[in-house]
């Protein structure tokens, strides 16, 4: 997903555990919870050895917090290497370019800052002393520089809050992150200086060194907030002069700046719309950087390529498709080929990384009945090679089988969708299922392990005997184009016809019973669970986690006020009656279906006073209603102890009415 | 003098004019309790405190003798102390602090020494009171939650919504300690409800007491009133209709139960009367109607044949007796000025504290003997103040467009030259039952009156329909009209003051919080007569509004049920569905931890209007609920409205 921080999405990658316990016989939220997930693969230089994150929680008597370490693998087959340690987590592995260093991010001091470890063994030393928040960093190809991302408070930003004058005027000073520059050595009496290189008018977002280490590519927003993406520019930076040139400057949104290795092209992704859509259509693009021509290559199947980087004369690029991702070679001439798909399961696009020299990839993987565990492979070669033994010693309980099944909606529209059946299923046996929807709604259900923690935990539905299904109903990712735009102006209309003929379909299979139907979804899917039981009572319980509940409200509480106008034609004042026609609780009168709703107290995308509306409206309405508010938390849960509470009541709920 | 005191003294020699800065240092000051030899008086006083890391108010408790003579400050130390009583041989005063952390009761002999520690309360209390046999001290309060702090800890501290509702019980706690010194507290009543105001039986022996489903406003509606035996614990309800009852008084010869009672459905704007309830037979009598219908309880006369009672009576207020037979009777209105809200009578009924305050006048606590009713200042907060540069401030009367009579108090700029006009300021109250009295206009407040009139600008503040003191037709006449009749009403004051030739027409500016924020947001889409609008805390979506804020059943009340049993009225009624013609450069005001009128409500307005490109900016405070609380952030939002009207009107 191009930008996927920016949607109503919730992709919530959990797992990995210190939890002690007997034997486990059964598939539990807590056994969940002992899987890791596995993040951030980077192959070395050279593509002999790979480094990688492992994340699990941290939950004793006061901590509930995820916990992430950096591991190394010196050649295939070999046993991994931990070389973080400690109770701050430690993220963004890379190798120095001479391959001995690895670099990464850890909030050890405090605050994040960027350190390095040798691989030949010692601790790992300090590189950077950034005192305000910094968010990323990038090494010189020459290795001699490390460029970061940051923000820098006003030194009486923290006296104000000490003397409670903290009041806050709304969009009034923007944290923009600016470019930093620090030598990677430091002098001989151990201090390095870092030299702020952009001025902070803009928010550098995303940057990429030149082969030649003199100009660094950056893209850049007007400000922070999650509204500004599709204002997205590029300029390059002189790192000797500061000297700034805007690069392509359209009503487009461009990003991702990636040099050739030759520094004859600079390749990046840009909308296909002006100004881009919010359901996103891109391309890449290539800026001879002689001439400043852009060419604009072709479009690749669902046309959000999300760049990888250079590899000889082509760029690589990961894409959903349908439940699967697939890696594709574009030749500078185009078009793209395929070049990866796993035989089974999914890698994490998030996590994949192309190294230095453009002939080694680095990836998570993981499927439907497979844990995550990080893969090196040889972009000529196809094959990946397991580096990690992140979960490969955890027991191996039964899993409800999961396939992939299509059906035919109301209006003909092909939809696919994720079946995951009961733990030792009989044919023809009619049991419980729960329907549940993914967020967006440009997010997509893919072959992820079915036995992660996350908010929805579809091994211990299956273990106890429900059958769950994952539609992916127009207006999601990975089918293209054209049925991701199919709802707009039209949420809960054809896209609910997806997911009803979707579980009319698992009836007609003879797998569900349509007296004991569930249904439950986050963000966007918590809109569709608000919205489904408007309309049918065929379902006998409800979870909505985060949902949007009143379109008109949401537009002006949320942090992406530009997100609905997009979908709905024109902002509330001027659409109204779309607003008002496609907001669930418009027709909370007719919800008779128990509910619960789950939300996060620090949810700036969804707020929780979507939640409030309609829980208050179901109570007064009489409707058996409960909601559970959860402090800190944002649009997608991260607390560990309360990630664990929404998995067990989501069972909890389910087992009461429909069990 | 120490220096948490710093903002006290003032040379009226450096005053120049007013300013939110000098606002800052009046003084409020609450009602003073006299004693019951009718010898003495107790108040307290509070001032902000913004040195350094502090921004708070700081309450201390005072006393003198009812001549003036004697005054003296009793409680000392950076923690208030609040809501003091007399011992019922006028030998102690009993306070309540938070200086251990916890808020606890304490009581400070008259004639000399510190303050002792009677109560070693861990949870959270509520009201307190003196048994009049001196014996006994009844509070409620709520014993600490252990599983909650742990949960909290242990970041387990997901919060099901309505469930475990923090209820007080109330409990009991001897006056003087046992031999070992201590003072055993014991749980006096509790049940599946919260315990807020109570009274104690004459003989000491019962306490009538306010129960409601839970702390929450929303079931303030639903208050009943129960009563409970001490010796036996035994609980019954006296007053439990699903009407609202409250303000138990118990006569002196313990035979009945004085209480207010609303109109018996509560699901519409309606009034409220007294009622009197013979505690044998539990049988009930409604006295008279009150002018306002909207009667606070103050206390019985001595000789058990009238109740006096306070009430809000135009842009003033007054104390009535209501003789158990007959029409309620005006028995003190101040000449000029408002005085209370509160209003003490000692337990033997010989003398009643007040505070009393003019426009021009700051607040001073004073007591009054009942056999005169005249009152004598005893407190001195405020005597060092400045007293010129004050605008005058004038009750003035209009009718409406449809012929209806309003009023409201114009504050004319300082110096006001007759043969000019200048620029006004409406600004408009919450509530939207509340109204504009006459009080000091040099207060600290939202809303800088006298600082106002010193840049030469004129502030009217009206009472459009809705408001209150002016009787329930009144008050109720917004019923499913808002931003209708009350819109015009307050769009005539305007009209008036220009017709007057006191307003410039070309320069007008609006403002107002909560239901005053709610017209504030209407008006920009009515009407571009104003050259510039500050919404504080104020309503922008009644459907949103009603699905989010802590009293949903009062929004039923305005529009005739909640929002989905009514859409069109809500929809229609709300400033955003009009926002399209709003041009108006807009200040938006907002606390973060409003729960009346939710931040979001400002966040929608704020976004609509810039979406549109409308001059908008949007301020929001931390720590803040509906009514902002932190001295650093009023003085902000104080000088924030003069910079937003100086900045699209000028001088």
């Amino acid at each position: 997903m191009p930008h996927p921080t920016t949607r109503l999405w919730i992709a919530v990658a959990l797992a990995g555990a210190v939890l002690a316990q007997a034997p486990t016989t059964t598939w539990t939220p807590e056994f969940s919870m002992q899987f890791k997930t596995v993040g951030a693969v980077a192959p070395s230089p050279d593509g002999s050895m790979a480094v990688w994150t492992q994340t699990q929680p941290f939950m004793d008597a006061d901590h509930s917090e995820m916990l992430t370490h950096i591991f190394l693998s010196r050649s295939a087959g070999s046993r991994p290497v931990q070389l973080t340690r400690g109770d701050k987590s430690a993220s963004s592995p890379s190798f120095s370019p001479d391959g001995r260093m690895v670099y990464f991010v850890s909030a050890r001091s405090g605050k994040n800052n960027v350190y390095r470890i040798s691989i030949a063994g010692g601790e790992a030393e300090m590189v950077t002393d950034f005192k305000g928040s910094l968010e990323q960093y990038e090494v010189s190809p020459d290795g001699k520089t490390v460029a970061f991302t940051g923000y820098e408070p006003p030194a009486d930003q923290e006296k104000n809050k000490k003397e409670k004058r903290d009041f806050q005027v709304v969009d009034a000073s923007p944290e923009n992150f600016s470019i930093y520059l620090i030598p990677a050595e430091a002098t001989a009496d151990g201090k390095r200086a870092a030299r702020k290189l952009t001025d902070g008018k803009r928010h550098v977002v995303e940057l990429s060194w030149s082969p030649d280490s003199a100009k660094i590519a950056f893209s850049h927003w007007p400000a922070p907030g999650a509204d500004y993406w599709t204002k997205s520019e590029l300029a390059e930076i002189d790192v000797t002069s500061g000297a700034v040139k805007a690069l392509a400057v359209t009503h487009a949104q461009a990003a991702k700046p990636a040099y050739s290795r030759d520094g004859r092209y600079l390749a990046y992704s840009k909308s296909g719309s002006e100004p881009p859509r919010w359901a996103f259509d891109g391309r890449i693009v290539l800026m001879n950087r002689a001439t400043g021509e852009n060419r604009t290559l072709p479009a690749s199947y669902d046309e959000q390529p999300s760049l990888l980087g250079w590899s000889g004369d082509a760029v690589l690029f990961t894409e959903a498709k349908h439940t699967r991702t697939a890696i594709y070679k574009m030749p500078v001439d185009g078009p793209a080929q395929e070049l990866f798909e796993p035989a089974k399961g999914v890698f994490g696009a998030g996590g994949t990384h192309l190294n230095a020299n453009g002939n080694y990839l680095g990836m998570p993987m993981e499927s439907v009945d497979e844990a995550p565990e990080a893969y090196l492979m040889a972009v000529s070669t196809n094959a990946p090679v397991r580096v990690s033994r992140a979960n490969v010693d955890m027991p191996k309980l039964p899993l409800g089988r999961t396939e992939v099944i299509r059906w035919k909606s109301k209006d003909g529209l092909d939809v696919e969708g994720l079946l995951t059946y009961p733990v030792n299923y009989e044919a023809g046996k009619k049991v419980p299922v729960i329907l549940n929807i993914h967020g967006g709604p440009t997010g997509v259900f893919s072959e992820s392990f079915i036995g992660r923690s996350g908010l929805y935990p579809i091994a211990v539905f299956a273990a106890r005997g429900y059958a769950v299904l994952r539609p992916n109903p127009r207006g999601s990712s990975g089918y293209g184009r054209q049925f991701r735009f199919a709802n707009y102006n039209d949420w809960g209309g054809k896209d609910y016809e997806d997911d009803q003929t979707g579980v009319d379909k698992v009836i007609a299979m003879g797998l569900a019973d349509p007296d004991r139907l569930a249904i439950m979804g986050w963000s966007y899917g918590g809109f569709m669970t608000s919205w489904t039981i408007t309309q049918t009572h065929r379902f006998k319980a409800a979870v909505i986690g985060a949902g949007v509940t009143n379109l008109w409200s949401f537009t002006g509480t949320a942090d992406i006020p530009g997100f609905l106008p997009d979908y709905f034609g024109g902002e509330p004042w001027e659409k109204f009656d779309n607003f008002q026609k496609h907001s669930p609780i418009t027709y909370v009168k007719n919800v008779t279906t128990p509910t619960l709703l789950l939300h996060g107290e620090a949810d700036v995308r969804v707020p929780t006073s979507q939640g409030y509306e309609y829980y208050h409206a179901l109570k007064r309405e009489g409707v058996t209603a409960k909601m559970v508010v959860y402090p800190r938390t944002p649009h997608g849960p991260q607390e560990p102890k309360f990630i664990l509470d929404i998995m067990q009541r989501h069972l909890d709920w389910a087992d009461k009415y429909v069990r | 003098m120490c220096a948490r005191f710093v903002f006290v003294l003032l040379s009226s020699a450096a005053f120049a004019q007013w300013t939110p800065q000098l606002s800052m240092k009046v003084k409020t000051v609450t009602a003073a309790v006299p004693s019951p030899d009718g010898k003495f008086a107790v108040w307290t006083e509070t001032h902000a405190v913004m040195e350094g890391e502090k921004s708070e108010s700081l309450t201390q408790v005072y006393l003198a003798h009812s001549d003036s003579t004697g005054r003296m400050q009793l409680t000392r130390g950076e923690k208030s102390s609040n809501a003091p009583a007399f011992s019922t041989d006028s030998t102690w005063v009993f306070f309540a602090s938070d200086r251990s952390g916890k808020r606890n009761l304490y009581r400070i002999a008259v004639d000399g020494g510190e303050a002792e520690q009677i109560t070693n309360w861990t949870g959270t209390m509520g009201a307190y009171s003196v048994s009049p046999n001196g014996k006994w001290i009844a509070f409620a309060g709520r014993e600490p939650d252990s599983v909650i702090e742990r949960a909290k800890r242990e970041k387990r501290d997901f919060r099901v919504v309505d469930e475990n509702p923090a209820n007080q019980s109330l409990w009991i706690v001897p006056v003087d300690p046992d031999a070992a010194g201590k003072r055993a507290v014991k749980q006096a009543a509790s049940g599946p409800y919260h315990i807020g105001q109570f009274d104690w039986s004459p003989n000491s022996q019962r306490i009538a007491y306010e129960t409601r489903p839970t702390p929450d406003a929303d079931d303030g509606r639903k208050s009943d009133i129960y009563e409970v035996d001490l010796e036996t614990g035994h609980i019954r309800p006296v007053a439990a209709t699903s009407a609202t009852e409250g303000e138990p008084r118990y006569s002196p010869d313990g035979r009945y139960l004085a209480f207010v009672r609303t109109a018996q459905s509560a699901k519409r704007i309606d009034g409220s009367r007294i009622v009197l309830l013979t505690l044998n037979d539990l049988k009930t009598r409604e006295l008279p109607l009150t002018p306002d219908q909207s009667p606070n309880l103050a206390a019985w006369a001595r000789d058990g044949l009238r109740i006096y009672f306070t009430e809000g009576l135009h842009t003033r207020n007054a104390v009535y007796a209501m003789p158990v037979d007959g029409p309620p009777q005006v028995v003190f209105q101040p000449s000029r000025g408002a005085f209370g809200p509160g209003l003490a009578f000692n337990k033997t009924g010989t003398h009643a504290g007040l505070t009393l305050q003019t426009p021009d006048e700051p607040v001073e606590a004073y007591v009054m003997q009942v056999a005169s009713m005249k009152p004598v200042r005893v407190s001195a907060a405020n005597v060092d103040l400045p007293k010129q540069g004050l605008g005058e401030t004038r009750v003035i009367q209009w009718k409406s467009k449809d012929g209806k009579e309003v009023e409201g108090l114009l504050t004319l700029p300082v110096n006001y030259d007759k043969s000019k006009r200048y620029p006004l300021i409406l600004n408009i109250h919450g509530g939207p039952a509340g109204a504009f009295s006459e009080t000091f206009i040099g207060a600290s407040g939202l809303y800088p009156i006298a600082s106002f009139a010193a840049r030469g600008w004129a502030v009217l503040r009206a009472n459009p329909r809705g408001s209150t003191s002016y009787g329930l037709p009144f008050r109720a006449a917004n019923f499913n009209d808002w931003g209708g009749g009350d819109y015009q009403d307050l769009m005539s004051g305007v009209d008036h003051v220009i017709a007057m030739g006191v307003a410039d027409p070309n320069k007008l500016a609006v403002m107002g919080w909560s239901y005053g924020g709610y017209m504030t947001n209407w008006v920009v889409t009515q009407t571009n007569r104003f050259k510039c609008a500050a919404t504080g805390a104020g309503l922008s979506n009644l459907i949103s509004m009603w699905g989010t804020n802590d009293i949903p059943t009062t929004l039923d009340a305005y529009f005739d049920g909640a929002w989905f049993e009514q859409p069109d009225g809500y929809i229609k009624m709300s400033p955003l569905a009009h926002i399209q013609n709003a041009t108006t450069p807009h200040l938006i005001l907002h606390g973060q931890a409003d729960i009346r009128v939710p931040t979001s409500q400002g966040s929608e307005m704020y976004t609509a209007l810039k979406r549109k490109g409308v001059p908008a900016e949007m301020v929001t405070y931390p720590r803040t609920p509906h009514g902002p609380q932190e001295p650093k952030f009023v003085l902000d939002i104080m000088q924030r409205h003069i910079d937003w009207v100086a900045k699209y009107i000028g001088e």
